[in-house]
């Protein structure tokens, strides 16, 4: 080609059509090219965390400090929520089921909405509020301050020490803190119910009614769910912290699009779970 | 002047051509190998083009052509897991600080050696404990890098750069604001020179570049484009 050099269209020199065109466009592929990334880091972390080298010292040592800040940290915030969650739907279960004479029932019914559906969803809002939101400020400091190219520069790979340790932690304890949640629920609503008479159900007895609804399946749906969950909204805080941020803006305007995709992704993972298991 | 294939060279820059500002397209050609046991004197121009000669030097910005080398190897060639074991003997000031912030200081300083040596811990803060008292600090600080001052800081930073024993030492600016560095850096970096790695001290300041006392070997401007000799 020969003639003047191209110049690519500056969006204030187009026709109303044109820029309408040009934004309509550039948001349709932004979507995918993110879904796309993101993807690919996913794989990245899953194949560096089944890498030995990976686990240095200083990657170790980060996962441990992720833990305890995400599962350690959120025990409180989660043992509250289970203890009104439980009092407030195990009791009512049992005082329900047992008027209407079919008490044997409150196993399949708790293990359908507590287990499978409220218990996951919960864990993952008060993981997505209390840590999520600490990582993205952390993480969008550390891309504004150019302590990513000093990592990079020292050859400390940000995907070893930022992001493994978080989305791994993030897994991890979302499944953990799933598990203290439905134990404190269980426990908290069985003590609720009998102490305000609306049942004479022990906790032995809750407990084989539970365990005895709950199949292969449900026991593989709540690991899985409570992993992916933790996993995938560990991996769109990470990317979300560490993406430039609008602007010239602080890290700060970074959170509510990250808390919403995170919201969302949670609903997805959830809904995909149960519908397959 | 580099020369092709030098071995003995621990840096070279190959005829490389750096991107300085992608915006305007301004461009350097570096044309250098430092030997072991030599103190370059570098005005880069700018601190934009002082941290990018200096991720150049890492081999995190790839020349446009030709070649950088560090200890023979390319680092256009090198696995990405290569280059980082690489990096991990480069020690480095930033002008920005670098400091993560969730991190304590002595973390922050031990970070490099302990993401990339197996070495006993002990010996380690050790070292970094005698590096502090040479940058006349009590020891490493503790606390966050939010709790410390500029000047505490700036120290710990040489620290931090001259730990392990690398075998290139970038220092981008390291006396800002901190004049009463100049001595006790530039007898770390004689030290440093002493045992065969290369100091690349890069500044803009007309006060040290007139120094005596600093031993360069060489003081090179960058100015259009090109690598100029005082």
């Amino acid at each position: 080609m020969s003639g003047a050099p191209h110049r690519p269209l500056a969006v204030d020199d187009a026709s109303l059509p044109r820029r309408f065109l040009v934004a309509t466009g550039d948001r349709v592929l932004r979507t995918p090219v993110a879904i796309v990334r993101g993807a690919a880091v996913a794989v990245a972390v899953l194949h560096q965390a089944l890498r030995p080298v990976s686990w240095r010292r200083t990657v170790r040592a980060e996962l441990l400090r992720q833990c305890l800040h995400t599962g350690v940290g959120g025990l409180a915030a989660t043992a509250i929520a289970a203890l009104l969650i439980g009092l407030a739907m195990v009791s009512q279960a049992l005082y329900w089921l047992e008027l209407a004479g079919q008490p044997e029932l409150v196993g399949q019914i708790l293990v359908l909405v507590l287990v499978r559906e409220i218990a996951p969803l919960v864990v993952a809002f008060i993981v997505i509020g209390r840590t999520g939101s600490v990582m993205v400020i952390e993480l969008g400091r550390m891309e504004a301050g150019g302590q990513l190219r000093a990592l990079d520069a020292q050859g400390v790979d940000p995907l070893l020490y930022l992001i493994l340790p978080r989305v791994l932690a993030m897994a991890v304890s979302t499944f953990c803190l799933t598990v203290a949640f439905l134990a404190v629920a269980f426990v908290a609503g069985n003590l609720g119910s009998l102490i305000a008479g609306f049942s004479d159900m022990g906790p032995t007895e809750l407990a084989d009614l539970v365990l005895g609804a709950m199949g292969p399946a449900e026991f593989a749906l709540v690991a899985i769910k409570s992993l992916g969950i933790g996993f995938l909204v560990g991996l769109v805080v990470c990317l979300g912290g560490l993406a430039p941020a609008p602007g010239v803006l602080g890290p700060e305007r970074k959170l509510p699009r990250v808390f919403v995709l995170a919201v969302l992704t949670t609903f997805l993972v959830s809904a995909m779970v149960s519908a397959v298991l | 002047m580099a020369t092709p294939g030098n071995v003995t060279a621990t840096l070279t820059f190959d005829d490389a051509v750096v991107t300085l500002d992608a915006a305007v397209r301004a461009t350097a050609r570096l044309d250098l190998a430092l030997e072991p046991g030599e103190l370059v004197l570098l005005d880069p121009g700018s601190p934009a083009h002082a941290a990018t000669v200096a991720d150049a030097c890492c081999g995190l910005v790839p020349p446009a052509r030709g070649a950088v080398r560090f200890l023979g190897h390319d680092w256009s060639a090198l696995a990405p897991d290569a280059a980082n074991a690489l990096r991990g003997r480069i020690g480095q000031t930033f002008a920005h600080g670098g400091w993560i912030e969730h991190l304590p200081v002595i973390d922050n300083v031990l970070l490099q050696q302990r993401h990339h040596h197996r070495g006993d811990d002990a010996r380690l803060r050790a070292e970094a404990m005698r590096l502090a008292g040479h940058f006349g600090l009590p020891g490493v600080p503790l606390g966050y890098p939010r709790e410390h001052s500029p000047s505490d800081l700036r120290r710990s930073a040489c620290v931090r750069a001259f730990l392990g024993q690398p075998a290139v030492v970038l220092l981008d600016e390291p006396l800002a604001g901190e004049p009463g560095l100049l001595e006790p850096l530039v007898n770390a970096a004689l030290a440093t020179l002493a045992r065969g790695a290369v100091v690349i001290w890069m500044t803009a300041s007309r006060r040290i570049w007139r120094d005596a006392s600093l031993p360069a070997d060489r003081r090179l401007h960058l100015a259009g484009g090109t690598l100029v000799s005082d």
